[in-house]
């Protein structure tokens, strides 16, 4: 039962492998550019450019072994199933959502923001728009809550809400 | 950070005249809490010692201060931070002893120019550590140098960091290369002092109240102290002076600072608040009860005071050739 | 006995005592819901502890995991999906126990077992880890690096069935380690000139991303989070003749418990693996092996044991050592550096009372499994019942408050979506994603204590096997590595049959 998603072993080795060459030798250049310090042996780069270094021969071996149809199927690739298309865009709103709350979460504020990405989060997976609002409110309101109160970190307010005097 | 700053600034311009109108902020301040940022791990010194601050500040301000612990690449995140915050002094922050390096030794373009120094509140001088069953005192252990230079190894924290260039401004005044005790860096006192008594290292170089637990425990033994004189705190041990003749002092220092072009008028109400502070009887207690020294320099006093340490700190880089 | 005496006054904190409380209840639930595992409720619970003094810290992390493997006993019982992975083992066996009628015995073995393994665990690590400590104190850069060179490599071996993929995924979090400015030189590593990465990649961000905001994702992408859980039956009477069957397989419980705590104090090694292996030694070891399978509680109450105490015994070289032995305990040695109580051996002398409270939390929190677990397998009905769109909700709440709230840094919610995005990677190709915490943790280690080593030897590699204990670790790590090479070629010849575990 290989669905879509799941790569047989050999490829995803293969690509694994080729992954990891290009990345333990991008790291080993780039160690090897940091400049050493006065009275140490070895530069701060030494421990870094090892680490690439494996990294890369790990991956040679991985290609190796694909390519000699050694690969072995293990537990870890378990077949990712069909997903639909409302979930596959649950997902984007999930991961885009991250990236403007690191954004704007200054700028709009904690409350705003955390309650329309929660509730859209819920509307796209089928739940009520009524009931979606009221529990995302709750959360962010006591996460928020929980934060400043119980633990003394404030969570930013919201410039545009500071500006117009709101908050 | 830089984009932060502008994106910020677009914003606010974007939601009219109120934020243009910024002057006007300082009125009354503080009308909300202010954030204290401390550049150290929350357990360490710095942090005991902001947290102190913060508390008896809330009730000079009638605000909440709260200690934000921004940590990370020796203390840099942190400073830079502060120094970066909107000068409306809601963020305001602990300055460290490392602030006096970063510009020698090439860690950051970042110095106290960057800040509005507000007041220095402590202290530490430097020690000289070794174990129980090490070197009697500081001319014996000298000697073991001279003898075989590059055999003893010392520790304290990082290379460059306040605790090395404690030893090699030491080791310059005794006319001494810096190689003559290597130094074994690690990313803290503790890593050291382990170090020290498992006997793999001879010699820890940290301030005084750094040492305390260990002292107490009679695992490890101060030489000597690089003050100028001896401190009430520890009277029976003797000043490098004393102890071998030579003239070497230097200790860790915090302070309070907000960043660079702070409004006057909270510079002015900070200034008094932190005036009031030091002069508590509690937080002579709380200093006191961990062995933090106090010592207190007011606005501007303390911007010359920097300046001050900032060249003496970069005489000792420079001989210790850590200086870029 | 002073330091017994105000390590119970520590621990009869009202506050404290609350805190523990309510760690128990978000572990139970969160074990109990299958997919939500013991790792992803300590990482959702760090950003809370790192706010409270150290020993409410790592009593919320104790009582969180112990209640979390405990529960996660339970949807596998009565659905066939193990609520985390610790249970996967025996998730079958009890499952066969449930449709032969039996689901309040099988219940109430791997909760009474769990319980029995958790305590034998805790005095172990009560008696092993002082002792341990003590020889500790003698332990230089030399013998550190040795240490942390072991963890990795035990790290590297146990923690996938494909070892090659487990060195990978520790090479991943090694190199994550060494982003930013550098502990000990000062030098700027991999930043590219960006202040923000001065403060390097954060750990707690980093780990909510791995082990939450991925499974999140994977659950979305993989078509999971539709599926409502199974509703489970109805069970009564879960005590009723567990006492036989321990009298009757007390030899079981032992052995699971002991097998569990050595295989929990190995670096990398977790609860997860002790589980599978002792399952296995079950099954090798019982009279009637042709019974295991078909639902019966042997080898459920040797596994059951062993994946608790397991949880104990990780607990030994991570409080001694500052080496975590598996997951969990690698993030609760990053919440413990962060509190200011570094691990360590000077913790024993130092903080002796905090380290008796918190063997009095190992105590009370797998006593208190009792009155909870039988609790949980009351409520599984209505824990089951909720929603998943919901719970989903508000676990990214908690990843975000968590991520941006430990540091206050914008920075660390992109850090986290990072790493959720690399774990949803890792898990499509393979990778396991474990090992890239102990990583994390264990670089730092063993780089810093590498270069401290050199300049105390003045750059001699024979420095490694000057001191006594040194050299012993040191042909301990050699022969980590030359183990299963050796085994291999054994294989290979045909010496040893297949001994494959699971």
């Amino acid at each position: 039962m290989t669905a879509r998603g799941a790569l047989p072993a050999a490829k995803r080795d293969l690509l694994v492998g080729a992954l990891a060459m290009a990345g333990g030798a991008a790291v080993v250049w780039l160690a090897g550019q940091i400049r050493g310090m006065p009275g140490q042996p070895f530069s701060p780069g030494f421990f870094p450019g090892i680490v690439g270094g494996l990294a890369a021969l790990l991956g040679a071996v991985l290609v190796l072994r694909a390519a000699l149809g050694r690969a072995p199927r293990i537990e870890e690739d378990e077949a990712a199933a069909e997903a639909e298309p409302a979930l596959r865009i649950a997902a984007l709103w999930v991961a885009g959502g991250i990236a403007a709350i690191a954004v704007f979460l200054e700028d709009l504020g904690f409350l705003p923001l955390l309650v329309g990405w929660l509730c859209g989060f819920q509307m796209l997976l089928g739940v009520g728009w009524a009931r979606a609002v009221a529990l995302s409110a709750v959360l962010a309101f006591g996460a928020q809550q929980a934060f400043t109160r119980l633990l003394g970190v404030p969570l930013p307010p919201g410039d545009w809400l500071i500006t117009l005097g709101w908050m | 950070m830089t984009m932060t700053t502008t994106r910020r600034g677009v914003l606010a311009a974007g939601l009219g005249a109120a934020a243009l109108a910024r002057p006007a902020f300082a009125q009354g301040w503080p009308t909300r809490p202010v954030s204290l940022i401390v550049p150290w791990a929350a357990g360490g010194g710095t942090d005991a010692t902001g947290r102190i601050v913060a508390t008896l500040l809330e009730r000079e301000l009638g605000r909440p201060v709260n200690v934000v612990n921004r940590t990370g690449g020796g203390g840099l995140v942190g400073h830079t931070e502060i120094a970066n915050a909107r000068a409306d002094g809601y963020t305001l922050g602990v300055i460290t002893t490392e602030l006096s390096l970063y510009r020698t030794t090439g860690a950051a373009q970042l110095d106290a120019r960057n800040f509005t120094p507000i007041a220095l509140y402590n202290t530490d001088p430097q020690g000289i550590h070794v174990r129980a069953d090490g070197a009697r005192d500081l001319a014996q252990l000298v000697g073991q140098i001279r003898e075989r230079p590059g055999a003893l190894k010392a520790s304290g924290a990082n290379l460059g960091g306040a605790s090395h260039l404690a030893l090699v401004g030491l080791l310059s005044a005794l006319g001494l290369p810096a190689n003559a005790v290597p130094w074994v860096p690690t990313d803290g006192v503790a890593p050291s002092m382990q170090q020290l008594t498992a006997g793999a290292i001879q010699i820890v170089t940290t301030t005084m109240p750094e040492a305390r637990v260990m002292a107490e425990a009679g695992q490890v033994r101060t030489l000597a102290i690089m003050n100028p004189t001896r401190d009430a705190a520890y009277p029976n041990v003797p000043t490098v002076r004393e102890a071998v003749g030579a003239d070497w002092a230097l200790g860790g220092w915090r302070g309070i600072a907000g960043p660079r072009n702070l409004a006057p008028e909270v510079a002015t109400r900070m200034r008094d608040a932190m005036r009031k502070v030091v002069a508590d009887p509690e937080f002579v207690r709380l200093m006191g009860s961990r062995h933090f020294g106090i010592e207190y320099v007011d606005g501007p006093a303390f911007a010359t005071w920097l300046e001050a340490a900032e060249r003496r700190f970069g005489d000792a880089a420079r001989a210790a050739g850590l200086a870029r | 006995m002073d330091q017994l005496l105000s390590a119970a006054a520590m621990l009869a904190d009202p506050q404290l005592l609350l805190v523990i409380a309510v760690s128990c209840v978000f572990g139970l639930f969160v074990g109990a819901v299958p997919g939500l595992t013991a790792t992803m409720a300590t990482a959702l619970l760090v950003p809370f502890t790192f706010f409270m003094d150290p020993l409410a810290a790592v009593a919320a992390i104790v009582a969180c995991t112990a209640m979390a493997i405990t529960a996660g006993d339970i949807p596998g019982c009565l659905i066939r999906v193990p609520g985390t992975p610790a249970s996967a083992a025996y998730t079958d066996e009890t499952y066969a126990m449930t449709r032969k009628g039996l689901a309040a015995q099988a219940l109430g073995a791997s909760l009474v077992s769990s319980v029995i393994g958790g305590l034998f665990g805790a005095v172990v690590l009560m008696v092993a880890a002082p002792a341990l400590a003590s020889v500790a104190l003698g332990f230089s850069a030399f013998e550190y690096f040795w240490l942390a060179l072991i963890g990795l490599s035990c790290a590297a071996f146990v923690s996938s069935a494909d070892p090659l993929r487990g060195i990978l995924s520790l090479l991943i979090g090694l190199f994550v380690a060494t982003v930013g400015m550098d502990a000990v030189s000062g030098a700027q590593r991999f930043t590219f000139g960006s202040t923000a990465l001065t403060g390097g990649l954060s750990f707690v961000p980093a780990m909510i991303g791995l082990f939450a905001v991925a499974e999140i994702l994977r659950a979305l992408l993989s078509g999971e989070a539709r599926r409502p859980f199974a509703q489970p039956q109805k069970v009564q009477g879960v005590f009723h003749g567990v006492g036989g069957l321990m009298r009757r397989y007390w030899k079981n419980n032992l052995r699971g418990s002991v097998l569990g705590t050595t295989i929990g104090a190995l670096p990398g090694a977790g609860g997860d693996i002790a589980a599978w292996m002792s399952y296995a030694l079950a099954r090798r070891c019982s009279k009637t092996p042709e019974k295991f399978g078909t639902g019966h509680p042997e080898g459920v109450i040797e596994a059951g044991a062993a994946n608790n105490a397991g949880l104990s015994g990780a607990w030994i070289p991570a409080l001694v050592f500052g080496i975590p032995g598996d997951a969990v305990t690698a993030i609760a040695v990053g919440v413990l550096i962060m509190q200011g109580l570094n691990p360590g051996p000077q913790l024993f002398t130092s903080q002796a009372d905090t380290l008796y409270a918190i063997y009095m939390i190992f105590i009370l929190a797998n006593l208190l499994l009792l009155p909870l677990g039988w609790l949980a397998i009351r409520m599984a009905r209505p824990i089951l019942a909720v929603p998943r769109p919901q719970l989903m909700a508000a676990i990214l709440l908690f990843c975000v408050v968590g991520a941006f709230a430990i540091n206050n840094s914008l920075l660390d919610i992109g850090v986290m979506l990072g790493f959720g995005v690399l774990g949803l990677l890792m898990g499509r190709v393979g990778l396991p994603v474990a090992p890239v915490i102990l990583g994390m943790v264990l670089g730092p280690l063993l780089e810093q204590n590498f270069l401290a080593a050199m300049v105390i030897a003045d750059g001699r590699f024979m420095g490694f096997f000057e001191r006594p204990v040194a050299a012993g670790l040191g042909v301990a790590a050699i022969l980590v590595w030359l183990a299963p090479l050796a085994l291999m070629l054994a294989r290979r010849r045909g010496v040893v049959g297949a001994a494959a575990p699971g």
